[in-house]
């Protein structure tokens, strides 16, 4: 008997000691690392990254550029319905913004994924897969530097993946920053592995290729003030002829979903129609725009969202300044902006009794359409434009007339204006860039730092948030004050010409100075 | 010998046997010593044998003390329970112990604490009964678990204990009925739990479930409670609310007059909450003797929570059978085994946005009404009721439509919307128990295999309704979601224990292993419509099944895979004590974790612990004091280690990098077609090791007065090491996930001390038991990498909680308060950085959700069938941050935020303005902060037991009826609903508006026959 007892005991614990293999359990559905880059299937799944990562930050990217500028009020349903937002555009942010915080860590992210791909990807490989796909993460460099210096100033260089002991980077001086993003585009540019289009309305290209990796060195160039090399790469861009003014349809519709990947689209994020994968598709972009749906009615005859926070509201101040440039009943104005009247008459109305905070004009051209939406008003799938022809041509513009070529220059302008029926101008200044600029460019994220770049941005920017307008159901107009203490808003020079980096940042890294005034 | 015996004369004996309370004792075993000769007493404790003249009885009865007594005609014999004896057992795992060996700190909870409470889980019950427990609980709605924490906040996000019932590790113990519950220890000290190695840094809980005892015995315990909510906060009513946004600026008179009926003035709370009820039944059918112990039971136990309508429900049916049976005498076979089934219907509260009613009824404006007739319906209503586009209006049925608020526009609802808009209800199915084989081969010797198991399925069904309110709550479609969920643990454990005497040296040791395995297969999915299909055949609720769903309707499908946990782990431990004065006790257990939770070169985990007592009341000077009030003195010392990986949150292979698929890319415009992008998953971390935390504890126990005064005294100093830290970003320029690092240490140390008194002055027997513990809680370490961990975030204001060196674990993290700037009536903060502007770096440590100290007492009295039971139990050094308010939205405000506010007419007061520039910071400031210090009194229970004589003529045993207030009184400052309910984890002590403890008016009866 005894010894059958010891026979168990003995046996059970040599069965448990024989089951440490079974501690051993495979991951499912995920692959090695280091094994991943062997062929060009899986080389071209990381590439692909990089875009689907312009697609994740693409709401917060957009939305934070128009709200900086004097070209939109936060709005929304009420006050406080978005204090983030209202934040951004009275100029009340810190580092606690999380908006701007995942600006920043999202070009971050791009630039590990770039980095990633220049790191894994040999560069002895000699597929053609390989080669587009360090050229593409050079590219992608050189475009999340550029706005990472244009926006903090001295962000840390981050030129490889960190290991533990290198988490805390410090700042970085801005001469050291723009020579990267030099070197990383002109690399990419020189290449030769960048796409191309291959004719002028070639719209299934849609990575990015040689001529918006010269744009995007050319903006590079003249931030700082390089307006010759600057203007240079633009023209490459111009004379390539591969992109062009859209003029297939109405110019307040070249946004919509038939125009995707049109001749003027530089560099956008895809999406499809796809009712299989509405979720796919995800944004919150559209249903930022127009006005609160919960307090206007009629817009459904015109195909217009069901859904509309109004987070985007145009400023009357833009308005006005269509109205000072070419009258009150010129083409591009009509089908930018729409004046509460224009609405009255197309049947749109404000809710009996209500107000929304809004001048009453209301943004046409980047209208969100139901035509496009995927069973549900945060499936869209218009593609989200990061980089539009018309924007190169004003740096262009601007860039040759700095640098004393204004016939050129005039007659780019000239050209844009034509395309809405506008008179040519005789005569151009920087004003008439800046002006011209703001009111073709509305679309283009470019307002707060073209302000900033120009110098302007105090003037124009340092009142706002002092009062926040209400359009009641009338039409009538009236400001309201929430912020009463001037030294609290409004943009301030010596600090807003920079964007805070985030709190976590300071909080964690010793090495980083925030930048003044935050 | 045969002829002695007949020499030596016999007489008879005869007599009853009674217990403590006098009550007579059925089946106690009467044996003349060094014989076979006995009886077993009969139902009304009599006895008649016949002895050898001057010979010695034994009577002995389970559970209680045994008593050997010299015959004689006629016997009153009273027999002691057990429990309160000095050579009482208590549970330590893999074995029993006599409470006078232990040399580490346990606490022990017993059945009287647990049962005819008002808690459906067994954990609630040692708060307030033992030093050092804390219990701190999200939520109190009908089916909701406490988190406990032994000995302060060690591991980083996950605190809680590990479970073992009857041996087997439990994740969940919610299935068991806190009546089948004989007692609960608590393994405190390091050196205690280090038997469980691995998955003891955060404490242990042994849960010992009922045994049978006594010659047939059936029980039926029923508990009927009323229940309402206790502390309503005050809000500002119609009027107040109106003028507040009027001088906010977001609303105007004009407003006002177009929106407001002018009479409204509705409080949210009678529309939110109603009296309830909860109902406890248990029938328990036991019986015990040296051959085995069964113990049959059955109970039901229902709490439908205060809120109106079917949001918060709870039902658990539960069924226990605990048998052991000795089929030779070295071969026993124990098996303890539940079959549980709950149901719950549950929403989410302690949620900051939008749709909780719990936070709604606090925040919802006074101006809207709960429910409008269709002939008088507002204006925005009106509006949704006509416009085809939109979601339903939702109403009664009787023509009644529930209120939409237009003056909030977001997803803070009408409370009778949220509970029409959808439910979720799940159903949930256990066996779980354990079987073991015990071999007693030779004294002293016992080799036990026990195998554990867990068959658990949980599926959860809920449809969400189209409704509308506005565009940030609304649907236009129907959505059905379901669950299934079959978890299926076991644990296979073979161990020896061996105990011999040399001489006065006593020595025990335990050897054994551990094996353990659980696997998941788990399936869940929804259908739903979109906004051009409704999703379902008939938009009714016979129709809201995946069954039938329309073809158009969208489907998402998850799981359908198998995940799979294991461990194993050795242990050892011996004991040696030396003529009942010196004791030490040796343990080590190795354990491994499977490479899903760590790299498999660091999976192995060495706990070790080591400890000592001295009995100085059994020194030979000592007697020869003969001080003879004084029973015990023992001092106690011990250190050990234990580990952890919860603060992984059960999230696997975290550890590793590896390449994933973050989303698909459409690769072309003119069709669909997509590639796949893949990234890196994470930084990478071959090094996470275990978190290890280390303790030392000295202890004094203390027995007077026959032992009527005892008393324990406890000082630990546990400090957590290599801390597991998960989550973190040390910079936002890494660009990826950067994997759980061991990263830092937190420090728990405090003072425990337990006192208990009880006597009897005739009849009356009373006794005072009361406990009161310190914590002081401190991060010593953080990685430098990583500096200061960022915990909870509340909307979308940043971080508001911590984890940094020299500070508290996940402190408040916020401005403080200076006061009202006069001119512009805006909140001022302090500069704390000195450095002339009021910036996010000035943010500090504002509060701690971390009680310094915690204390109980029980108060219990009995006088001729007449007993009363009064508890409390209390917290304080904690803070509450009250974060039940909102700048966004126009929300209705606790009184006290407002009442001495800013504004043009008060430009001394002491809140800011309404509509302050910096109100968003104001909130999360040290305004907000208020103290966490309450007194409960948890208890006044008053019963009365009939005289048996009475009831013994209807064949009743025992029949006790009782009355309760349970939760009934609170003592505190706090303005929210409960300060013993808010956020855990990183949150913890934010209100966010959780679900309070309600008050319960209890009637019950326990019968026995």
């Amino acid at each position: 008997m005894k010894r059958l007892l010891y026979i168990l005991f003995a046996s059970s614990l040599m069965l448990t000691t024989a089951c440490e293999s079974k501690l051993d359990i495979d991951e499912h559905g995920v692959l090695p690392t280091d094994k991943f880059y062997s062929n060009d299937a899986e080389i071209e799944s990381a590439n692909l990254s990089l875009y689907y990562q312009l697609r994740s930050m693409e709401y917060t990217f957009m939305i934070e550029q128009q709200l900086l500028s004097d070209n939109f009020w936060a709005g929304g349903g009420v006050r406080g319905d978005n204090p983030i937002l209202e934040k951004t555009n009275e100029f009340t942010f810190d580092g606690e913004n999380d908006y701007i915080n995942s600006i920043f860590s999202n070009l971050y992210r791009l630039n590990f994924y770039a980095n990633t791909i220049l790191e894994k990807v040999s560069e002895e490989n000699a597929s053609a897969v390989a080669r587009r796909a360090r050229a593409e993460a050079k590219a992608f460099i050189g475009y999340a530097y550029f706005y990472l210096t244009a926006y903090w100033g001295t962000p840390p260089l981050i030129d490889h993946c960190l290991s533990a002991d290198e988490y805390w980077q410090p700042n970085c001086d801005q001469a050291t920053l723009w020579a990267y993003c030099e070197k990383n585009l002109t690399e990419a540019i020189n290449s030769g592995d960048l796409v191309e289009k291959t004719d002028l309305h070639d719209n299934e290209t849609w990575r990015i290729t040689k001529q918006t990796a010269q744009a995007i060195l050319g903006k590079v160039y003249m931030w700082q003030g390089r307006y010759s090399e600057a203007a240079a790469q633009f023209e490459a861009v111009r004379k390539s002829n591969k992109y062009a003014l859209f003029t297939e349809d109405d110019y307040g519709n070249m946004n919509m979903m038939a125009h995707k990947h049109n001749v003027e689209s530089m560099l956008e994020v895809n999406r499809s129609y796809d009712t299989a994968n509405p979720g796919y598709s995800f944004t919150l972009t559209f249903c930022t725009t127009n006005w609160r749906v919960d307090k206007m009615n009629g817009h459904l005859a015109w195909g217009i969202n069901y859904l509309g926070w109004g987070f985007m509201g145009p400023q009357k101040g833009l308005y006005d300044a269509f109205v000072a440039r070419d009258g009150d009943n010129d083409y591009r104005r009509k089908q930018t902006l729409k004046s509460f009247d224009e609405l009255a008459e197309m049947g749109i109305h404000i809710n009996d009794g209500e107000d929304i905070p809004s001048d009453g004009v209301f943004m046409w051209k980047t209208r969100s359409l139901s035509e496009s939406l995927i069973n549900s008003p945060f499936a869209d799938a218009r593609n989200i434009r990061y980089m539009r022809y018309t924007e190169v041509l004003f740096c262009d513009a601007e860039c040759l007339l700095q640098s004393g070529d204004k016939a050129t220059a005039l007659s780019i302008v000239n050209e844009i204006r034509a395309r809405s029926f506008l008179p040519a101008l005789t005569d151009l200044t920087m004003d008439d860039i800046k002006i011209e600029k703001r009111l073709e460019c509305v679309d283009d994220w470019t307002r707060f730092m073209d302000l900033v770049r120009w110098g302007d941005a105090y003037e124009v920017l340092k009142d706002q948030g002092a009062y926040m307008p209400f359009c009641n159901y009338k039409g009538v107009v009236t400001h309201r004050t929430f912020n009463n203490d001037p030294s609290q808003f409004g943009f301030k020079k010596g600090k807003h010409e920079l964007l805070p980096f985030p709190s976590s940042e300071i909080r964690t890294n010793p090495n980083i100075k925030q930048n003044p005034g935050y | 010998m045969l002829g002695i015996t007949v020499i030596m004369a016999q007489t008879s004996v005869k007599g009853t046997v009674t217990d403590n309370n006098g009550e007579p004792m059925i089946g106690v075993s009467v044996l003349e010593k060094g014989t076979a000769n006995g009886v077993i007493t009969d139902l009304d404790g009599n006895f008649a044998l016949r002895v050898n003249r001057g010979s010695i009885l034994v009577f002995s009865y389970v559970g209680y003390v045994t008593q050997e007594l010299k015959a004689s005609a006629n016997m009153k014999v009273t027999l002691k329970e057990d429990s309160k004896s000095l050579e009482e057992l208590v549970v330590i795992g893999y074995g029993v112990q006599k409470k006078s060996d232990l040399t580490g700190a346990i606490s022990q909870v017993k059945s009287e604490d647990i049962n005819n409470r008002t808690i459906t889980d067994a954990t609630q019950a040692l708060q307030g009964k033992t030093a050092g427990v804390v219990v701190s609980n999200t939520s109190a709605k009908p089916g909701a678990t406490g988190t406990i924490r032994i000995r302060g906040i060690s591991s980083n996000y996950d605190s809680g204990p590990l479970y073992v019932v009857d041996g087997s590790i439990m994740e969940d113990i919610s299935g068991i009925d806190p009546n089948n519950i004989e007692s609960m220890e608590v393994l405190k000290d390091g050196a205690s739990a280090a038997i469980y190695g691995a998955r003891a840094g955060n404490g242990v809980v042994l849960i010992t479930t009922k045994k049978g005892k006594g010659d047939g015995k059936v029980s039926y315990d029923f508990q009927f409670s009323s229940q309402h909510i206790g502390h309503r906060p005050r809000l500002m009513n119609a009027k107040e609310y109106m003028q507040y946004y009027l001088e906010d600026g977001r609303f105007t008179q004009e407003k006002y007059d177009k929106d407001y009926d002018g009479f409204s003035n509705t409080d949210w709370f009678d529309v939110t909450f109603e009296n309830s009820v909860m109902t406890h039944h248990n029938v328990s059918f036991q019986s015990g003797s040296d051959k085995g112990t069964t113990f049959v039971s059955l109970s039901y136990q229902s709490n439908d929570g205060t809120l109106k309508g079917d949001m918060d429900k709870f039902s658990r049916l539960s069924g226990m059978v605990n048998i052991t049976r000795k089929f030779k005498p070295w071969l026993e076979i124990t098996s303890n085994n539940q079959i549980t089934k709950t149901n719950m219907v549950t929403f989410s509260d302690n949620y900051e946005y939008g749709n909780n009613p719990i936070l709604s009824c606090m925040q919802l404006d006074p101006l809207t009404a709960a429910t409008y007739p269709a002939s008088n319906l507002p204006a925005n209503m009106r509006a949704i009721l006509e416009d085809p586009s939109k979601g339903e209006l939702l109403s009664d049925g009787n023509g009644n439509y529930y209120g939409v608020s237009s003056f909030m526009l977001n997803s803070t609802i009408n409370p009778l919307i949220t509970s029409h808009i959808g439910r979720e209800a799940i159903r949930s199915f256990s066996v779980v128990g354990s079987t073991a084989i015990n071999l007693p081969p030779f004294k002293g010797f016992v080799f036990t295999s026990r195998l554990g198991y867990q068959l658990r399925n949980t599926e959860t069904y809920g449809y969400t309704n189209d409704y509308y309110v506005n565009s940030n709550a609304y649907s236009n479609w129907l959505e059905a979601t379901a669950s299934e969920s079959s978890p299926k643990f076991w644990q296979w454990e073979n161990f020896a224990n061996y105990a011999t005497a040399i001489g006065d040296h006593s020595i025990s040791g335990t050897i054994g292993t551990s094996y353990n395995e659980s696997r998941t297969f788990s399936m869940s999915g929804a259908y739903s419509g979109n906004e051009t299909t409704i999703g379902f055949k008939y938009d009714n609720p016979d129709f809201y099944y995946w069954a039938y769903a329309t073809g158009g309707a969208d489907k998402t499908l998850s799981g359908g895979e198998p995940i799979y946990t294991r461990t194993l782990s050795y242990f050892g431990r011996l004991n040696w004590s030396y003529a009942n004065r010196y004791l030490l006790q040796v343990t080590l257990r190795a354990d491994a974790a499977d490479t899903s939770v760590l790299p498999a070169n660091k999976r192995w985990g060495y706990f070790p612990a080591v400890s000592v007592g001295w009995t100085l009341s059994n020194e030979p000077f000592f007697k020869r004091l003969n001080w003879s009030n004084v029973n015990q003195i023992k001092v106690r010392a011990s250190w050990g280690q234990n580990g952890s990986t919860a603060s992984l949150m059960g999230r696997r292979y975290q550890y590793a990098s590896v390449m994933s698929s973050n989303g698909s890319y459409p690769i072309s415009t003119s069709t669909v077609a997509y590639g796949t992008s893949y990234v890196p998953t994470s930084t990478g971390n071959n090094n996470l090791k275990w978190e290890t935390s280390e303790q030392f504890n000295v202890g004094l126990d203390f027995r007077f007065f026959d032992s009527r005064l005892s008393a324990t005294f406890d000082y630990f100093d546990k400090k957590t090491k290599d801390l597991i830290v998960t989550g973190v970003t040390p910079s936002n320029t890494i660009g990826v996930t950067v994997s759980p690092m061991n990263a830092g240490d937190v420090d728990n140390k405090g003072f425990e001390f337990e006192l208990g008194w009880q006597d009897n002055i005739g009849d009356f027997h009373y006794s005072v038991n009361a406990n009161i513990a310190t914590l002081k809680n401190k991060v010593t370490y953080v990685e430098e990498s990583l500096g200061k961990i960022d915990g909870a975030t509340y909307h979308q204001l940043g971080t508001i909680t911590r984890f940094e060196k020299d500070h508290p674990a996940w402190y408040f993290y916020g401005y403080k308060f200076k006061g009202v700037d006069p001119n512009t009536g805006n909140a001022v903060f302090e500069d704390t950085n000195g450095d002339g502007a009021v910036t996010n770096d000035d943010k500090t440590e504002i509060g701690s959700g971390i009680p310094t100290y915690t204390y109980g007492i029980t108060v219990e009295a009995d006088y001729k069938g007449f007993d009363l039971r009064v508890f409390g139990s209390g917290q304080g050094g904690n803070q509450i941050w009250c974060l039940l308010d909102r700048s966004d939205y126009a929300v209705n405000k606790m009184a006290d935020f407002v009442e001495n506010r800013w504004s043009s007419s008060n430009t001394g007061g002491t809140s800011p303005r309404a509509g302050a520039s910096n109100y968003a910071e104001y909130m999360l400031s040290s305004d907000r902060v208020y103290s966490g210090a309450f007194f409960k009194i948890k208890q006044i229970q008053l019963g009365y037991t009939l005289p048996s004589s009475l009831t013994r003529r209807i064949k009743i045993d025992r029949l006790r009826i009782y009355g309760s207030l349970d939760d009934f009184f609170t003592f505190t400052n706090y303005i929210g609903f409960d300060p013993e309910i808010s956020g855990t984890g990183t949150s913890m002590g934010v209100d966010r508006g959780s679900y309070p403890n309600t008050k319960k008016v209890v009637l019950g009866l326990n019968v026995t026959f």
